[in-house]
């Protein structure tokens, strides 16, 4: 008995996701948290996740599958914050992770419905496609300064939803 | 000089309110967001963290861990394995909860600095007899438990047990391991287990 071949390999291609995806998801995580603590450990939480999970990542939608779960977690995240600074909870809210889970999943409908056509490309080409401001500007051809105004308008009227 | 919450605050301020910033500002801001994590040192501390198959829940994976972490007889057998378990203080719960950690330093020191009335955290059990798991647990899932042999209580385990975990995911994982047999009837848990060589530990 020992660690088996097959635990080696989902062990390299971990390493790969790893090394491939982790500034990415780090940068997006820290877009909606700030706190660098924070965003690395819903990173790594993501990790450990397909670590020990049984989700299989197929290489073309894995960059995407990666930062919406980062985007995801840190919205479900700041959603506990948020509730925990009015009186929640934190096991109460644990068990709220199905609500929250609805929610997620309503996300990209709630930013087509509430932001308009330009923000709704900005906010997925950031959370989605984890470009860098600069890149966003480049391809939506405005300032840095205006990319970060759209991402907070979206971000703010996201949260709100969230806190609702 | 701001703290680190007063910037996180800034950061959010800025979001909300971004016309009470300058562009300069929203740009120093931006930069600071922008910079590349150190990924190598990354992926060190998460390969660290994650670096035995302990807590991995497929058949495969527990057997490996158990062949490595193993099963501590009461009787006193080195404990030769506590090369191989790996630091975890800083193991992370769902919920970033501190997790309370049991730790001993060899054989013939079986504290066990467990937390018995906290449940809604995760806890590891580090070398720590299965009496004393199953205590906590048919506590939390409210079922009796029955040991088929009077070894069973004493024999020694490694196990990270988290609140979301249902008993039938405990069941699984416990019985993952070889020496393990966990049976459910009604609301009683019975629970067989046959000794490991010490060679194997």
């Amino acid at each position: 008995m020992g660690i088996t071949v097959k635990d080696v390999m989902e062990r390299i291609e971990c390493q790969r996701l790893f090394m491939q995806h982790y500034a990415k998801m780090y940068r997006v995580a820290r877009t909606i948290l700030y706190d660098e603590q924070e965003s690395e450990d819903v990173v790594s939480d993501i990790f450990e996740h397909l670590l020990y999970g049984e989700t299989i990542l197929m290489p073309d939608t894995e960059e995407r599958y990666l930062l919406t779960s980062v985007r995801n977690q840190c919205f479900k995240r700041l959603r506990h914050v948020s509730n925990s600074l009015q009186g929640g909870d934190y096991a109460e809210l644990a068990d709220d992770s199905e609500t929250d889970d609805e929610r997620l999943t309503d996300i990209d409908e709630f930013v087509a419905n509430h932001l308009s056509v330009q923000e709704q490309r900005i906010f997925r080409l950031r959370f989605t496609d984890g470009y860098s401001y600069e890149e966003i500007a480049t391809a939506e051809d405005i300032s840095r300064v205006a990319v970060w105004k759209h991402l907070s308008h979206a971000l703010n009227i996201i949260r709100q939803h969230f806190k609702e | 000089m701001q703290t680190p919450d007063q910037k996180k605050q800034m950061f959010f301020d800025m979001q909300e309110h971004p016309e009470k910033y300058s562009d300069e500002q929203i740009e120093t801001m931006m930069d600071e967001l922008n910079q590349m994590p150190d990924v190598g040192a990354a992926w060190q501390k998460f390969e660290q963290n994650n670096c035995q198959t302990a807590l991995r829940p497929s058949r495969s994976r527990w057997k490996a861990a158990a062949a490595v972490i193993g099963i501590l007889m009461v009787s006193g057998i080195a404990f030769a394995a506590i090369h191989f378990i790996r630091h975890v203080a800083d193991v992370r719960g769902d919920l970033r909860t501190p997790i309370e950690d049991t730790r001993i330093s060899n054989s013939r020191q079986q504290t066990a600095e467990t937390d018995t009335t906290a449940t809604s955290h995760p806890k590891l059990y580090d070398n720590v007899p299965l009496g004393e798991i199953f205590k906590d647990l048919s506590d939390y899932y409210h079922v009796k438990v029955v040991y088929r042999n009077e070894d069973a209580p004493r024999l020694r385990l490694y196990y990270l047990w988290k609140p979301e975990y249902t008993l039938e995911k405990v069941m699984e994982m416990l019985n993952n391991f070889e020496w393990i047999q966990i049976q459910k009837e009604n609301d009683t848990l019975f629970i067989r287990t046959t000794a490991i060589p010490a060679k194997d530990c």
